[in-house]
C-alpha cells in the first residue's frame, strides 16, 4: 500500500473512532420534550408538528419509519420504550400496540371528538385522519366504470385491474367486504380477483402503472393521487379517481391515528391539538386527507364522508385481520 | 491476551439476534411452530429462495470474478474508472434498484427480474474480494504455468483458481446471505422469498411469534451453508507472498470491448436507476433542502467510517484468533455473524430493540448503538475481505518474526499488516458501502431526528417525492464512488506491493 | 555446426530505459551455461525472453533452429518447449508434489504420466513425499520438486533462475550436484541465471558475464577466471588483490617486483595488475617488510591478511604450512598476472 492510502485509511479510522466517541452522549431527559414515533410520512407530519411546537414550546422529537415496524419496535421496547406517542398510519399498527397493553386510556373530552367508528372501542386510540379507497383509472383504458368494486372480479376486467394485495389498506378493505358481503362473498371475489388482477408491492406502483397505460385500473387510497398530482403539477395527470356506489366495500375509509403510551403531561395535549378545527383543516387542504372530526368540509372532488359506509367492524381487531390474512393467503396472493 | 480477550466480548454481541429469536419461538405452543415450519408454505419458501440464492450466486460469481480479472490482470484501459464502475452498484439500495427498473420496465416482477437486480448489486461483493485476491497473483506461478500449457484454461486452474478460491468461497457466501437477507428487491418485484414473507409477518398480521419462527428457520438453513463453506475452505494453504506481480495480459482492440462490457454491469445495476430516478426529478417539483443533504450526507459518512473502521478491526481479532490461535470462541462468533447475516436487517434490529432498551437504555437509540447495529450486521463483510488476504501470510513469517523478539503486536503492525492491506482496505471500503446504503436497521435504531442518506431517500420515495429523493440518490453513488477510487489505486498491476 | 541456442542482438526497454542491449550469446546442445552478473542487470528479463514471458523490441531467439522470438514471428512459452525453475520454486500451492512434477505432463497417459512422475521422484531423491503439499515441504524439497517439474516434459532447454540461492549452504551443494547430474544425464540444454560466482564456476560449461544490460565477456569457467576481460569482472568473480603498476620491456613493473603479463600489453602503459590470493607466495623472513596481520583457517588451506607497507593483502596458503600471526615475510607472485591498463 503505497502512503497516501495508508495515511487515508488511518486518517478514516481515527475519524470513524472520534465520531463513535463523540456520539457517546444521549440527550439528558428534558421536561418539555415529547416522543413522538411516526408512521406517517414526514412530509405530512412535519409541518403540523412544527405548529404545535411553536404553539406550546414543548419540543417533539420524532421518529419516523414504517407503521407496522414502529409497531413491532414498541411491542419489543415494551414499558420501557421512551415514546409518548404512536401516530400510525392505520387501525391494525394501533390495534397491535392495545392488544400488547401499551396504550393509556384517552380522556373523554378527546374521545368525543370523533365517532366511535374510528376509534379504540377501549378508549385506547383515536384517529386523526381518513383516507378512502378508491378505483384510480386510466380515461383511455376505461369506458364504463363499475358501480361496485365486486365487479372487478369478474372475466371483463381480466389483466386491467392492479392492486397491492400485502398492503394494509387493501387487507382492511378485504375484512370490510367480509363484515358487509360475508366470508364467502370476500372468498370468491378474492379468487376472482387473484385470476384478473396484476399485482404490486405498493399503492404508488399502482398508481404509476395506471398513469402509464401498463393497466387500465386498480385500487388504492385517494391521497396517492394528490400526492402525485402535487408532485407532477395540476392538469398534468391522465389517470382519474372514482367512487363506487354509495354503501359499497371499496369505499371503505382508513384511519390513521394516534395513540398514548406514556403520563407525559404533554401527549394529551398533543392530541387534542390533532383534533383541533384548525389543524383538521390543515389535513383536509394540505394533505387531502378526511377530517375525523364533525363539521369540517371534506376536500373537493372525493365522496363526501356520509355516502360511505360505516360497517360494523373494528379495523384494529387482530383476530379480523388474522381470518382475512388467511382467506387472502388461500386466494394464493400472498 | 488481547486478541482472545477481544473475540470473546464479540460473541455475545453478535449472538443477541439468536437469543431473541429464541426468546420469541419459546414462546409460541411448540405445536404451532412445527405446524408453521411444515407447512407447504414454508416450502415453498425453502424453494423459492433456494432458487434465488443458487441462480445470483453463480451469476454473482461469473460477473464478478471475471470484472476482477479484467481490471486486475489485463492490460484493460480505464482501469480505475472501471473499478469505480464495477463496485458503484453495491451503493445503490436495492430497493431504489428495483424502483428505478420498475420505472423503465413497467410489470418487471418474478423471478428473473429479481435475480437480474440482485445480480448486479451483489457483484461487486465478489468484485471487491476475488479483486484483493487476484493482486496477490505470483508471478513466477504464472510464468511456469504459460511454459506449461497452451490452454488458457488450464492455465487458469492451475494458478488463477488457487489464488481467488478461498476468496471466491467467502464472497459467494456474503452473496448468498444478502440474497436471503434482501428485502428491498425481492418485495417490490414480487418474488417470495423468507425475508419477504419475515417482513410481511410483522406488516400484514403483527405477529412477532410468525416472524421469529420464520428467521429461526432462516438460520437453520443458513448453518447448512456456513458449514459446505467451512468444508471447502478446509485444508487451504496459504500461496506465496508475491513481490512482482504478473505482467498484464494485453487484451484485443486494445480492451475496449473488454471495458464495454465490464460497464454493463454499472448500467444495470447503477445507471438505469439513477436514469429512472432523474426522470422523476425533472418532472417533479418537490425539492430538497441543502442543510438536510448535507447533514444526512455527514451523518452516512460518520456511520460509515466509524462502523466500517471497527468491524474491520474485529474482523481482524476474529481472523488473527480463528487462523493463528485456532481460538474456539472466534470461530464461534465468525460462524454466528454469518448467521446473523441472512436474517432481515429488521429482525436484528428488533433484537437490538429487545435487548438494548433493557440491558443498555442509556445507549439505546444513540449513535454508538447504531454502530454496533451496523458492526453486527456487516463483520462477515469485513471477515470476508480480511480473512483470504490473511491466509496468504505464511505462519513461518509470524514465527520468524517472533524469533526475532518482536511483539506479536510489532509482528502484525510491521510484518502482517502491510501484506494484507489491500485486502483490509477492499473490505473497508465494502463495508463503508453497505453501511451508506443500509436501512432497515438505521431507520429503527437510529437517534430520534437523524437522517442519513438512506433514511431521507426512503422518506422522501415513500412520499411519492422523487424530485426531492434524487439528489440524496445521487449524493449516495457519488460518496461510494470514494471508497471504490481508493481500491482502485490499490489494485494498478503496474504497481509493485512494497513488501519490506 | 549451429549452436542450440542462439540468441541475436537481443533488445528489451521498459518505460525508456534500457534493460537488455544488444545481447547475443549462443549454447551448444547439451549444454550448460550459467549468466553471471549481481542483481538488476537484467538477468532475469533475459531469461522470461528466452521462456517467452517477455516480448524483446528487438533481436532473434532461437532454439534448435527454430525461430522463437524475432520481429516477425512469436511462439508462446508453452510450444518453445522450455522448462523453467524459478527462484521461489512457484509451486502450485494446492497440487501434491506428484501433480506438480505431472503439472506439465497434461498430454501423457496416465500409466506414462504415473511412471515419468515415479522416476523423476526417485531421481530427485524424493521418495515418500510424493502426496505432500508443498506447504509441507522444506524449502530444499520445495526446489527439488520445481526442478522435477520443468525437467518431466523433457524440454529443449531448461532454465534456471537462481533457484539455489535461498537454501543455505549445504543443501545447495547437495542440491546443484544432483540437479547438474540429472541434466546431464537427461543432455538437458540449460541456462542457469546467478549471481553466485562459485555456483556459476562450478557447475557450467560456459559462463556469459553480464553487465548493465550487456554480455561483456563469455568463456569457459576456467578461461573467465584466468582472464577475466576488466578489473571488475576479476573483482567479481573471486577476490583479486589489485596492485598499481607500468609495462616496461613486457613485463609489469610493481612494488611486488617484475611481473609476467598474461595477456598483450603495450609498453609504457600504466595500470593494475590483479593477483589472485593463491598467486602469492609468502616466505619467511625476518628482515621482510610484511607482516601477518589476520588469519583465517580453512582446513585444506588459509586465508592470510599481510600487512606490507603498501598495503594489505588476502593471500591463500595451504594449510600446514601457513604463516603463523605476527610473522614477518617477503612477499612473492607466482605465474602469471591480468594486466589492466588504464585507458589514456
Amino acid at each position: 500500500m503505497n502512503k497516501f492510502s495508508a495515511r487515508i485509511f488511518a486518517a478514516a479510522a481515527i475519524v470513524g473512532t472520534l465520531g463513535a466517541l463523540t456520539a457517546c452522549s444521549p440527550a439528558g431527559p428534558v421536561n418539555d420534550t415529547l416522543v413522538v414515533y411516526s408512521g406517517r410520512d414526514e412530509t405530512l407530519v412535519e409541518p403540523i408538528i412544527a405548529l404545535f411546537e411553536e404553539e406550546t414550546g414543548v419540543t417533539v422529537d420524532v421518529r419516523y419509519g414504517d407503521s407496522a415496524e414502529l409497531a413491532a419496535q414498541l411491542s419489543e421496547e415494551g414499558a420501557a420504550s421512551k415514546a409518548d406517542i404512536f401516530f400510525a398510519q392505520d387501525a391494525g399498527a394501533l390495534g397491535a400496540i392495545e392488544s400488547e397493553g401499551l396504550f393509556r386510556e384517552l380522556p373523554t373530552s378527546v374521545l368525543d371528538r370523533v365517532q366511535p367508528e374510528y376509534r379504540s372501542e377501549n378508549d385506547r386510540w383515536i384517529g386523526i385522519t381518513g383516507r378512502a379507497r378508491v378505483l384510480v383509472y386510466n380515461p383511455e383504458l376505461v369506458s364504463e366504470l363499475p358501480t361496485s368494486v365486486l365487479e372487478l372480479s369478474e372475466p371483463q376486467w381480466a389483466d386491467r385491474i392492479a392492486i397491492s394485495p400485502t398492503n394494509a389498506s387493501f387487507q382492511a378493505f378485504v375484512t370490510a367486504l367480509r363484515v358487509i358481503n360475508g366470508d364467502d362473498a370476500a372468498a370468491t371475489w378474492l379468487s376472482g380477483i387473484a385470476a384478473n388482477a396484476q399485482r404490486f408491492e405498493k399503492n404508488s406502483q399502482i398508481l404509476e402503472a395506471v398513469e402509464a397505460g401498463t393497466v387500465a385500473a386498480g385500487l388504492i387510497n385517494h391521497y396517492y393521487w394528490f400526492q402525485r398530482e402535487v408532485e407532477v403539477g395540476a392538469g398534468n395527470m391522465t389517470s382519474r379517481l372514482a367512487s363506487f356506489a354509495p354503501g359499497d366495500a371499496g369505499n371503505l375509509i382508513n384511519v390513521a391515528g394516534v395513540g398514548v403510551l406514556s403520563d407525559n403531561s404533554h401527549a394529551n395535549a398533543f392530541v387534542s391539538f390533532l383534533l383541533r378545527d384548525d389543524i383538521q383543516r390543515i389535513f383536509v387542504t394540505e394533505v387531502m386527507e378526511y377530517p375525523m372530526v364533525a363539521g369540517i368540509d371534506t376536500p373537493a372532488g372525493i365522496t363526501p364522508l356520509g355516502d360511505i359506509p360505516t360497517p360494523d367492524i373494528d379495523l384494529s381487531n387482530l383476530n379480523d385481520l388474522k381470518v382475512t390474512l388467511e382467506l387472502i393467503r388461500a386466494s394464493g396472493m400472498i | 491476551m488481547l486478541v482472545k480477550a477481544l473475540s470473546l466480548a464479540v460473541v455475545p454481541l453478535v449472538s443477541v439476534p439468536l437469543v431473541y429469536l429464541f426468546i420469541r419461538v419459546a414462546e409460541v405452543d411448540l405445536g404451532v411452530v412445527v405446524t408453521e415450519v411444515l407447512s407447504p408454505r414454508t416450502g415453498q419458501l425453502v424453494l423459492n429462495t433456494a432458487a434465488l440464492v443458487v441462480a445470483v450466486t453463480v451469476t454473482a460469481l461469473a460477473v464478478g470474478v471475471t470484472q476482477a480479472y479484467v481490471v486486475v490482470r489485463t492490460s484493460v484501459p480505464l482501469r480505475r474508472l472501471l473499478t469505480i464502475l464495477a463496485t458503484v452498484p453495491l451503493a445503490v439500495p436495492s430497493y431504489v434498484a428495483a424502483y428505478g427498473w420498475l420505472g423503465v420496465v413497467p410489470g418487471f416482477n418474478g423471478f428473473f427480474p429479481a435475480w437480474l437486480v440482485l445480480s448486479v448489486a451483489t457483484a461487486p461483493l465478489v468484485f471487491l474480494t476475488a479483486s484483493a485476491a487476484l493482486a496477490r497473483t505470483s508471478r513466477s506461478a504464472d510464468d511456469v504455468a504459460q511454459s506449461i500449457s497452451t490452454s488458457r484454461v488450464r492455465r487458469h486452474l492451475l494458478v488463477t483458481w488457487p489464488t481467488i478460491r478461498s476468496s471466491v468461497w467467502s464472497s459467494g457466501l456474503l452473496v448468498a446471505l444478502y440474497v436471503i437477507a434482501d428485502f428491498g428487491a425481492v418485495s417490490l418485484l414480487r418474488y417470495d422469498t423468507f425475508t419477504r414473507a419475515i417482513f410481511n409477518a410483522y406488516r400484514s398480521s403483527f405477529d412477532r411469534s410468525l416472524a421469529a419462527i420464520l428467521g429461526l428457520v432462516v438460520v437453520v438453513l443458513t448453518v447448512a451453508l456456513v458449514v459446505l463453506y467451512r468444508r471447502a475452505l478446509r485444508g487451504e494453504q496459504s500461496g506465496p507472498v508475491n513481490v512482482v506481480r504478473p505482467s498484464p495480459v494485453v487484451l484485443r482492440a486494445g480492451g475496449w470491448p473488454h471495458a464495454a462490457v465490464m460497464s454493463l454491469g454499472a448500467v444495470v445495476g447503477a445507471g438505469v436507476p439513477f436514469v429512472s430516478v432523474s426522470a422523476w426529478a425533472v418532472v417533479g417539483t418537490s425539492t430538497a433542502n441543502v442543510e438536510r443533504l448535507v447533514e444526512a450526507t455527514l451523518n452516512s459518512v460518520m456511520y460509515g467510517l466509524s462502523a466500517a473502521t471497527l468491524a474491520v478491526a474485529l474482523g481482524i481479532v476474529i481472523v488473527v484468533a480463528t487462523l493463528r490461535y485456532r481460538f474456539t470462541p472466534a470461530t464461534v462468533a465468525e460462524s454466528v455473524s454469518w448467521l446473523i447475516h441472512a436474517l432481515p436487517a429488521l429482525v436484528v434490529a428488533l433484537s437490538f430493540t429487545f435487548v438494548g432498551i433493557r440491558l443498555v437504555p442509556d445507549l439505546y437509540q444513540t449513535h454508538v448503538f447504531v454502530v454496533l447495529g451496523l458492526v453486527v450486521l456487516f463483520l462477515p463483510n469485513a471477515i470476508s475481505a480480511i480473512e483470504p488476504a490473511l491466509r496468504a501470510v505464511p505462519p513461518s513469517w509470524h514465527e520468524l518474526a517472533q524469533s526475532l523478539g518482536m511483539r506479536p503486536s510489532t509482528e502484525f503492525a510491521r510484518v502482517t499488516l502491510p501484506v494484507i492491506t489491500p485486502g483490509l482496505l477492499a473490505g473497508w471500503a465494502l463495508v463503508v458501502l453497505v453501511i451508506v446504503r443500509e436501512l432497515p436497521l438505521t431507520l429503527l435504531l437510529r437517534p430520534n431526528g437523524v437522517d442519513t442518506l438512506a433514511t431521507r431517500l426512503w422518506t422522501e420515495t415513500s412520499a411519492g417525492a422523487f424530485a426531492a429523493a434524487a439528489p440524496y440518490a445521487v449524493t449516495l453513488v457519488a460518496l461510494a464512488g470514494i471508497p471504490a477510487w481508493l481500491v482502485s489505486r490499490g489494485l494498478d498491476p503496474q504497481r509493485k506491493m512494497v513488501v519490506s | 555446426m549451429t549452436a542450440f541456442v542462439e540468441v541475436t542482438n537481443l533488445t528489451v526497454a521498459k518505460g525508456g530505459s534500457s534493460i537488455l542491449h544488444d545481447v547475443s550469446f549462443a549454447v551448444n546442445g547439451g549444454e550448460f551455461l550459467s549468466v553471471l552478473g549481481p542483481s538488476g542487470v537484467g538477468k532475469t528479463t533475459l531469461l522470461r525472453c528466452l521462456a517467452g514471458f517477455e516480448r524483446p523490441d528487438s533481436g532473434t531467439i532461437a532454439i534448435d533452429g527454430d525461430v522463437v522470438s524475432s520481429d516477425e514471428r512469436w511462439v508462446e512459452p508453452a510450444r518453445r518447449g522450455v522448462g523453467i525453475v524459478p527462484q521461489d520454486g512457484a509451486l502450485f500451492t494446492h497440487m501434491t508434489v506428484a501433480r506438480n512434477i505431472g503439472a506439465g505432463l497434461a498430454d501423457l497417459s496416465s500409466a506414462l504420466r504415473a511412471k515419468r512422475v515415479a522416476e523423476l521422484v526417485s531421481i530427485m531423491r524424493l521418495g515418500g513425499l510424493e502426496n505432500r503439499l508443498p506447504a509441507e515441504l522444506s524449502g530444499g524439497q520445495q526446489q527439488r520438486v520445481a526442478v522435477a517439474r520443468a525437467i518431466a516434459p523433457s524440454p529443449r532447454v531448461v532454465l534456471l533462475d537462481e533457484p539455489f540461492a535461498a537454501l543455505d549452504t549445504e543443501l545447495r551443494t547437495e542440491l546443484r550436484t544432483d540437479v547438474r547430474e540429472l541434466l546431464r544425464k537427461e543432455s538437458i540444454t540449460t541456462i542457469l541465471v546467478t549471481h553466485d560466482q562459485d555456483e556459476a564456476l562450478s557447475l557450467s560449461d560456459s559462463i556469459a558475464v553480464m553487465r548493465d544490460g550487456a554480455i561483456i565477456q563469455t568463456g569457459t569457467p576456467a578461461d573467465i577466471y584466468a582472464q577475466p576481460a576488466d578489473i571488475d569482472v576479476a573483482l567479481f568473480l573471486g577476490d583479486a588483490v589489485i596492485i598499481p603498476g607500468r609495462v616496461s620491456g613486457g613485463k609489469v613493473e610493481t612494488e611486488l617486483g617484475s611481473l609476467t603479463p598474461l595477456n598483450r600489453v603495450r609498453d609504457g602503459d600504466s595500470g593494475f595488475a590483479a593477483v589472485r590470493p593463491e598467486n602469492f607466495y609468502l616466505q619467511p623472513d625476518p628482515a621482510g617488510r610484511a607482516i601477518v596481520t589476520g588469519r583465517q583457517f580453512f582446513g585444506h588451506d588459509v586465508l592470510v591478511t599481510v600487512t606490507t607497507p603498501d598495503r594489505t593483502i588476502t593471500a591463500r596458503a595451504s594449510g600446514p604450512l601457513a604463516p603463523e600471526m605476527g610473522m614477518k615475510l617477503t612477499v612473492w607472485v607466482r605465474g602469471p598476472v591480468n594486466f589492466y591498463a588504464r585507458p589514456d
